[in-house]
């Protein structure tokens, strides 16, 4: 059975957990306490994880340290064409584009709402403003997207594993004071991510 | 006498007066004073032994006192500290559940505390389920000499009630809250029939719509691990955090007819009464 | 008080809440299965928690934090979980602002609504609305400056790709407003809103580049 060391508030580990409910699949969870412990930073995390970041998703002898690898890899493993594209190489580049993009997002608005709520060392004018040119330009994008049909991050008439690393951390930046009043498409895309079936949440994001 | 609130930059003397939160003595760090805030001054905080020392940033010494596993300080000239027997009772885990800044007012923050009407739809599955919405009418009162809120005989059908709870039930809750910013909830233990389980929420006024909010356990449970009390603690507070944040106005209205409170906030009509009888006026609206 | 713009009418999609702010006024709209719009104050009466956090349940709003319900049109609140033998209080209501949808847009007064609506073109196809960090006379200014033709204190036109386009400027807080665009035209728009977009992307890092 796949295992996850994830730990509740983190919002890269909701993306994980959030495609594993959306592809239906079961998984053992095994909690590691990033706050206030630092558990991630002990000898014995670090043993699994490198780069002491979480989540991180164990699969036999497959081990995977970063979302972007571990949302491709249950994608390509489970989720079948409607999740993996394999034959479309055109569409699997937006998707690496759009996991890019989370992880941006990761860096700013996701650093700034785990650091204004623990009360970690930030400078959080810088990462709000980054934030704020990203989320201009996804809002931008998903309104053209709208007005030629389509509901979600890249092109077609289904969300991709871009929506499901992006989202975790657009619903929680107004945690991290960054309003979400400005980006109408992003917030009307945020009510279809969560009504897709199987949806989750986690604590501070409410379901539909 | 002769308070003057131009001395104490519009803060009220009952506010100025008291003992305040400013961090959880085992989580300041080893080496060093932690930077924080008190009712809008720079303030340090540095553990000492079992003592600690507060400062304002670049300037004096505040009091300060160590009690019930946190450290205490205040502007001016502070009375005894409300009391907590529980802390000493020998059987009992005493720990921080959590700690977590959060942009609202502090009496905000005590009032979604004194809530048992929002269980079902933030804490969904956890203290409350929407097939059990109803909140049965329970009692409460400002004590006889005017130091604290009590809510009483409070009846809640819970789907997990605690981290070590095994399924739902029907919990009775009793509240005190012995200072403007700190509630206390005594919970039917599920480990100790017939004895409850005390938690409370300390708050730390870093300014008037900014709080740091501990969570302080001290609960009758000998076999949950530290980290799964914690997790239980962290996933219900982060809950509360969008609602708070999205509570308008930030600042807690006292003037008549500012909300629409019903039966199930009788909790939050008597602490707003007891508010105004204080003359507290850090952190509300009159 | 003078309607404003606040949001398109593609903007209000099925079951959604959108969150706009006008003068420094929260506000709530939502459309209801019906297709009544709704622009109420975003606040719960019951204990102030925005109401865009909420649920649009086709006919009702619920409120995330106790469940209450409020009624289309009247906003009057319908269901209070806590009690619910009831009785409800007949004055507890959301508090509503007049709204009118014309030309695309939705426009919201917030005080009587007796006021009349800016002068629309007829055939008008509404563009990306682009929020800028700037007050609203600030970007009236800049307009004018530019050379646009006012129609209105908030209100311009300009010529682009063949079309008459209007701006009109919403004052959203102090220190920020939205321009809503309508272009004059009936043919397919997309790429003058693709155009549209670029240039106002455009005018917008230079206006909040100037300090």
């Amino acid at each position: 059975m796949i295992a996850l060391h994830d730990y509740d508030l983190s919002a890269e580990g909701y993306a994980v957990r959030l495609f594993l409910a959306l592809l239906g699949l079961d998984y053992r969870l095994l909690p590691v306490e990033f706050y206030p412990a630092r558990e991630h930073e002990g000898e014995e995390f670090r043993a699994l994880s490198p780069m002491a970041s979480l989540p991180v998703l164990v699969d036999g002898d497959l081990v995977l340290t970063e979302v972007a690898g571990i949302l491709s890899y249950l994608a390509a493993r489970h989720g079948g064409a409607d999740w993996y594209p394999a034959g479309d190489a055109a569409q699997l580049g937006r998707i690496g584009d759009g996991l890019a993009l989370s992880a941006r997002l990761a860096a700013t608005a996701g650093a700034v709402r785990l650091a204004d709520g623990m009360m970690l060392p930030l400078d959080g004018a810088a990462a709000r403003a980054e934030a704020k040119r990203l989320l201009r330009v996804i809002d931008e994008r998903l309104w053209f997207g709208e007005a030629a049909g389509d509901d979600w991050l890249c092109p077609g008439p289904r969300p991709s594993i871009a929506d499901i690393a992006c989202f975790p951390h657009i619903v929680l930046a107004e945690e991290g004071d960054i309003p979400l009043i400005d980006y109408p498409a992003i917030r009307r895309w945020l009510d279809r991510v969560r009504r897709l079936p199987g949806f989750v949440v986690m604590p501070g994001v409410f379901g539909a | 006498m002769g308070f003057k609130m131009t001395e104490t930059g519009g803060i009220d003397p009952d506010t100025w007066n008291r003992w305040h939160v400013v961090g959880c003595h085992d989580e300041l760090p080893d080496d060093g004073a932690r930077a924080t805030r008190l009712l809008g001054r720079a303030i340090t905080v540095e553990r000492r032994g079992s003592g600690a020392e507060v400062r304002l940033t670049g300037g004096g010494a505040l009091p300060v006192k160590v009690a019930y596993g946190y450290v205490w300080s205040s502007l001016g000239t502070p009375g005894p500290l409300f009391e907590l027997p529980e802390h000493a009772e020998a059987d009992r885990r005493n720990l921080n559940g959590c700690s977590f800044f959060v942009r609202t007012s502090p009496p905000r923050a005590i009032e979604n505390f004194l809530d048992m009407a929002h269980f079902p739809f933030v804490h969904t599955g956890i203290l409350g389920e929407e097939a059990h919405p109803d909140v049965k009418d329970y009692d409460v009162a400002i004590s006889t000499d005017g130091r604290e809120v009590v809510a009483s005989n409070c009846h809640f059908y819970q789907p997990k009630a605690a981290a070590a709870s095994t399924g739902g039930v029907d919990v009775t809750y009793r509240y005190r809250v012995p200072h403007p910013w700190c509630a206390i909830l005594y919970k039917d233990s599920p480990a100790k029939p017939g004895r409850s389980d005390v938690i409370a929420l300390f708050v730390q006024p870093c300014g008037e719509e900014e709080i740091v909010a501990n969570l302080a356990l001290f609960i009758l449970d000998d076999d949950t691990p530290l980290p799964a009390l914690r997790r239980f603690q962290q996933q219900i507070f982060v809950q509360d955090k969008p609602i708070l944040e999205n509570q308008m106005p930030r600042r807690l209205p006292l003037y008549p007819r500012a909300d629409s409170p019903v039966r199930a906030d009788k909790a939050s009509i008597a602490y707003r009464r007891w508010l105004r009888q204080l003359g507290t006026s850090f952190g509300v609206l009159s | 008080m003078s309607y404003h713009p606040v949001a398109s009418s593609r903007d209000l999609a099925g079951r959604h809440v959108f969150q706009a702010c006008l003068l420094g006024q929260d506000i709530a709209l939502w459309r209801a299965d019906d297709g009544t719009v709704n622009a109420w104050e975003n606040r719960c009466p019951h204990r102030g928690v925005r109401l865009s956090l909420g649920v649009n349940l086709g006919d009702r709003l619920m409120c995330r934090y106790h469940g209450w319900r409020y009624d289309s049109g009247s906003g009057a609140c319908s269901h209070i979980p806590a009690h619910p033998e009831g009785p409800i209080p007949a004055t507890l209501c959301a508090r509503r602002f007049p709204v009118i949808e014309a030309g695309g847009l939705v426009f919201v007064a917030l005080g009587d609504d007796t006021a009349a609506l800016p002068t629309l073109p007829e055939t008008a196809i509404p563009l990306r609305a682009l929020p800028v960090g700037r007050p609203a006379e600030a970007i009236a200014a800049a307009l004018a400056g530019a050379g646009l033709a006012a129609a209105g204190p908030l209100h311009f036109a300009e010529t682009q790709g063949g079309a008459t386009v209007h701006l009109l400027i919403q004052p959203a807080s102090g220190t920020t407003c939205v321009i809503h665009g309508l272009a004059d035209m009936s043919a397919e728009a997309l790429p003058l809103q693709r155009h549209m977009s670029r240039l106002m992307e455009s005018r917008r890092r230079a206006w909040e580049a100037r300090p």
